[in-house]
């Protein structure tokens, strides 16, 4: 009987580094499975929409997209019986001057959220990249375990920097908190005033 | 942002129209840019009012467009990293 329990495979959970397989965001013309020809042919978008609003062609279509294993960071994991993760592409920084990348490990560059190197299962100079949100099915993470994970401080300024750069309006959000804090506060003062 | 003055008689440009950017480029490289005085004085406006912090619809810098660019095309890397891919998976 061997000594070594074999191990499970780990689930991503949110901050962890995982690789998975992502694809590239297509782009027009694109290459598509002709059923009738039975071949790849390209397309461009404008002639595709015009032929399936004709009804010469179905709407749901295979496409060659391109797609890569990388490493992504976990925004947020399956919502009950969705299994997709909602992650960040991770990029490389090797292509950029080093007064860019001295730029974006200073927090100078919103869209890139600086990882370095040696860390988080990163062995080249890496960033997250704030415009690369994809969203990942639960069997294209073929690793069983995270390369890495980002701590709480991490994930608390990447959802600050994303939800800006999704542009997204949390003042409603904001408001509702602010008044129930308020709420709080005045409770508690007036508990402290009434000992009762 | 540091200002080089270049006399003409030094070199050859065309004519640049307000609105206009001619590009120079190098075996296919952009290496520089000719704009209109005009909008230089604009550009120049901009970064002394926002410098790093630029207003939401400008905050993508040419190097994070250009990362994502390189990143959306698998070629942000000149080398694959498969030493991190062999850790992930155990090896």
């Amino acid at each position: 009987v061997s000594s070594r329990e074999p191990r499970l495979p780990q689930v991503p959970q949110r901050g962890e580094i995982w690789w998975a397989f992502v694809e590239f965001a297509p782009a027009s013309p694109f290459e598509i499975w002709d059923e009738a020809d039975e071949q790849f042919i390209r397309i461009g978008a404008d002639v595709l929409a015009r032929e399936i609003r004709e009804m010469t062609r179905s709407p749901v279509l295979e496409m060659v997209v391109g797609v890569k294993l990388r490493p992504v960071v976990v925004m947020q994991t399956p919502r009950e019986r969705i299994p997709e993760y909602l992650t960040l592409k991770l990029a490389r920084l090797e292509k950029l001057s080093s007064d860019e990348i001295a730029r974006v490990e200073r927090g100078g560059d919103p869209s890139l959220f600086y990882l370095g190197s040696g860390r988080y299962g990163q062995s080249k100079e890496s960033a997250v990249d704030l415009n690369s949100l994809a969203r990942i099915g639960e069997s294209a993470f073929p690793t069983g375990r995270a390369a890495g994970k980002l701590d709480a401080n991490m994930m608390r300024v990447l959802d600050e920097r994303l939800a800006k750069t999704l542009e997204l309006d949390l003042d409603g959000l904001i408001k509702t908190e602010a008044a129930r804090l308020l709420e709080e506060a005045r409770s508690l003062a007036d508990q402290a005033d009434d000992p009762q | 942002l540091y200002v080089a003055t270049i006399p003409s008689n030094r070199v050859r440009v065309p004519e640049v129209r307000p609105g206009e950017a001619h590009v120079i480029t190098r075996y296919g490289e952009e290496e520089a840019v000719l704009v209109h005085p005009d909008d230089f004085r604009l550009f120049k406006a901009l970064l002394d009012r926002f410098g790093d912090r630029l207003p939401r619809g400008l905050a993508v810098s040419n190097a994070a467009a250009r990362v994502h660019a390189l990143s959306e095309s698998g070629e942000d890397e000149d080398e694959f990293d498969y030493a991190g891919l062999g850790l992930a998976l155990e090896e």
